[in-house]
């Protein structure tokens, strides 16, 4: 009898609440719907996988956004059920990286024994493992077949290294952030003292800079090469969720009215003048999983708001530790969207839809990953005291409240059509380009350079016939 | 560098003035650091809605087949002494631009005017560690793009070959006297108008232009 390695490890982790988005896939659905579909992407140079989660709003049928998430979300694996895309995605950007830093010699054997990181989100959160140690030992499969002659191994957080040419390492954020070193001399990520060539988290570089391994600034100083992180460029945008807002502008999305805060006082003043117009979500930065995300309604006193921002800043303690304000500022808050009903036995259920992006050089491919609902019905009298009328974060969900995004019916039932679905796609491509081009071009927290507004504005600010002989 | 100033009237940045495209290089190979200061020079350079559109590919000769690969992509009548040049670079250029505020690719006609931005900082860098730097237009761009795999987004626009400058002897008879011969530029006044055009800028009158090099 032979075992197939990814079944044991579903099999193992089936049994802690794992959240089993891999059971949704399925291969043949996903070829006759033509996914993942492929879009031309001539401005990305470089490998990265994002997930945007969007919704429709019930007020005007726009399609909105949540917010972005980097390559430490989940899901890659609902289409097909497995991910070999995105873990042979991750492979290439590796061996890039390796040649990149000097480590090959001519003969093709790597000079420097070299890690590779792969972190999933903190384990007493999230149960994610039936496509995280999958997915990490496909890519160490893969890796090994793209340097040929040198060894790979696969070893836990808690592993010493060992001779092989390549340790593929994983494990939670907290224990691979442990090792991780930044080399002073040349910026470089270091697991116990041997250079790293891929990092798969971007939830990494806040932890790196909770327990004081960088600084706060490190993802625009160039203090460290960020270089190794999959989607490099997008690492202070996936955690810059106002940001994100302004990059839907001109997608097909609509962005999300938003303000930042730097302070509790701030947060409250900005808050109470969005409340004008309808509920406000508050979300820390640097955080994910929905942990310290809460909303305020319009008719709350001052120490209410107060009260729910308290809240916001004491779960994310609890959930990462002590030094988190520094951390989890500014707040954003965005305007609260009404998500078009799901209807269920117990009521109508709001929901979002997660949209995959993986991206290489010159092309993207976009696929929908799987809808997910809230635990509990919507009801907009007491919807601001419990967030399971409206967050849809997987973890420890019931399993009827998983969808495939590829299910016609549940599709239909919120509305979202074969034609919103082609400009969700399209949308989600554009701004994976935009948010490339505005890291690349001093596009700043407001995601745009001013020329292009100039130029949009003023047709004549930069003539195409300038130019021509 | 073999000094070849062309007269001054007013007076210019050293690597300005040293500047010279040569044709005959030494065998000597640039140390990498000071190859790489060329591309952080480009990089720098200023471009039009902050574009930077230059990309470059690097063949440095003995390491590799790049620059043999770039060798090739030139015409022969360059070919006939950039085969000294330990250094060949090619520089190509985004053909179109994308806008944040449209999000879509729009025309860039200042695409190779940004190109030669960055190629002229690139040479200046170099000039200024005494390499010389010389843009070639004369090459197969069609072979190029195909060779090195460029994205249609990307038109190559020069290779630059970048030495230390050679004895001059060692180039065809008729390279030699190029190589050697007085330099020449159009006048200030043939290229600096006011009012009308062609007429030159007064400007240029009140202008001491005593602290140039007439000498040379």
């Amino acid at each position: 009898m032979s075992v197939d390695r990814d079944r044991l490890a579903r099999i193992i982790v089936s049994g802690i609440r794992d959240i089993e988005e891999w059971r949704l896939g399925d291969p043949e659905l996903a070829k006759a719907k033509g996914y993942p579909r492929e879009f031309p992407a001539e401005l990305l140079d470089d490998y990265g996988m994002l997930f945007i989660d969007l919704t429709l709003d019930a007020a005007d049928g726009s399609l909105v956004c949540h917010e972005v998430n980097g390559p430490n979300a989940v899901g890659s694996d609902a289409l097909t059920g497995d991910s070999t895309a995105r873990a042979e995605n991750e492979a290439r950007q590796a061996v890039r990286r390796v040649r990149e830093f000097g480590y090959v010699n001519a003969d093709g054997s790597l000079g420097t024994k070299v890690v590779t990181v792969h972190a999933h989100q903190h384990w007493q959160f999230f149960r994610t493992g039936g496509e995280f140690f999958p997915r990490v030992a496909r890519f160490a499969d893969i890796l090994e077949s793209l340097v040929p002659g040198n060894t790979v191994s696969c070893l836990s957080a808690n592993d010493a290294l060992g001779e092989d040419d390549v340790s593929v390492v994983m494990g939670d954020v907290p224990a691979v952030c442990a090792n991780i070193t930044v080399n002073p001399q040349n910026g470089m990520f270091e697991y116990l003292g041997r250079p790293i060539v891929f990092m798969g988290n971007p939830n990494l570089i806040p932890e790196l800079e909770r327990i004081g391994r960088v600084s706060h600034l490190c993802r625009t100083s160039g203090e460290v090469n960020l270089r190794p992180m999959h989607a490099w460029r997008l690492c202070g945008l996936v955690h810059d969720k106002a940001g994100q807002q302004d990059l839907f502008d001109n997608t097909g999305v609509r962005p999300l009215r938003h303000f930042t805060a730097g302070s509790v006082e701030e947060a409250l003043q900005k808050s109470k003048e969005m409340l004008a117009t309808g509920p406000v979500v508050l979300k820390p930065s640097d955080t994910s999983g929905g942990t310290g995300v809460c909303v305020v309604v319009p008719g709350m006193t001052d120490s209410e708001i107060l009260g729910a921002l308290e809240t916001l800043q004491s779960e994310c303690r609890e959930k990462y530790g002590e030094n988190i304000e520094d951390v989890i500022f500014p707040v954003q808050g965005f305007e609260f969207v009404r998500a078009t009903s799901y209807p269920m036995d117990d009521g109508d259920h709001l929901w979002d839809l997660r949209m995959a992006v993986l991206f290489e050089p010159g092309k993207a491919f976009a696929y929908p990953v799987s809808l997910r609902l809230t635990p509990e019905p919507f009801d907009n009298a007491t919807f601001h005291t419990n967030r399971r009328q409206w967050i849809s974060n997987v973890s420890g969900r019931r399993e009827t409240l998983l969808k495939s995004g590829m299910d016609d019916d549940v599709l239909r039932k919120v509305g979202m059509t074969d034609e919103l679905m082609e400009q969700a796609m399209k949308a989600c491509v554009r701004w994976t380009m935009k948010a490339w081009d505005c890291t690349v071009r001093d596009g700043g927290n407001g995601g745009a350079v001013y020329e292009d507004f100039c130029e949009e504005a003023d047709k004549p600010f930069y003539r195409p016939e300038k130019f021509k002989a | 560098m073999r000094p070849r100033h062309v007269g001054t009237r007013y007076p210019v940045i050293e690597p300005i003035r040293d500047r010279w495209s040569a044709r005959s290089f030494t065998d000597e190979v640039p140390d990498a650091k000071d190859v790489c200061s060329l591309f952080e020079a480009a990089r720098l350079a200023p471009s039009a809605h902050n574009c930077q559109p230059t990309r470059f590919v690097v063949g440095i000769k003995g390491q590799g087949s790049t620059h043999d690969r770039l060798f090739a992509c030139l015409y022969e009548h360059n070919q006939v002494w950039a085969h000294r040049a330990p250094v060949l670079a090619l520089a190509s250029t985004t053909r179109r631009r994308f806008s944040q505020a449209t999000g879509e690719f729009l025309d860039y006609s200042h695409s190779m005017h940004d190109l030669g931005l960055a190629v002229m900082s690139l040479i200046l860098q170099g000039t200024s560690l005494g390499l010389s730097c010389h843009p070639l237009a004369a090459f197969d761009a069609e072979k190029a793009q195909e060779d090195f795999d460029i994205p249609p987004l990307f038109l190559p626009g020069i290779i630059i070959a970048i030495g230390y400058v050679g004895p001059p002897d060692v180039l065809p008879p008729d390279l030699i006297e190029r190589e050697t011969k007085q330099r020449t530029r159009r006048t200030l006044e043939e290229m600096v108008f006011d009012g009308t055009w062609g007429e030159a800028s007064t400007l240029l009158a009140q202008g001491s232009g005593d602290h140039g090099d007439e000498s040379s």
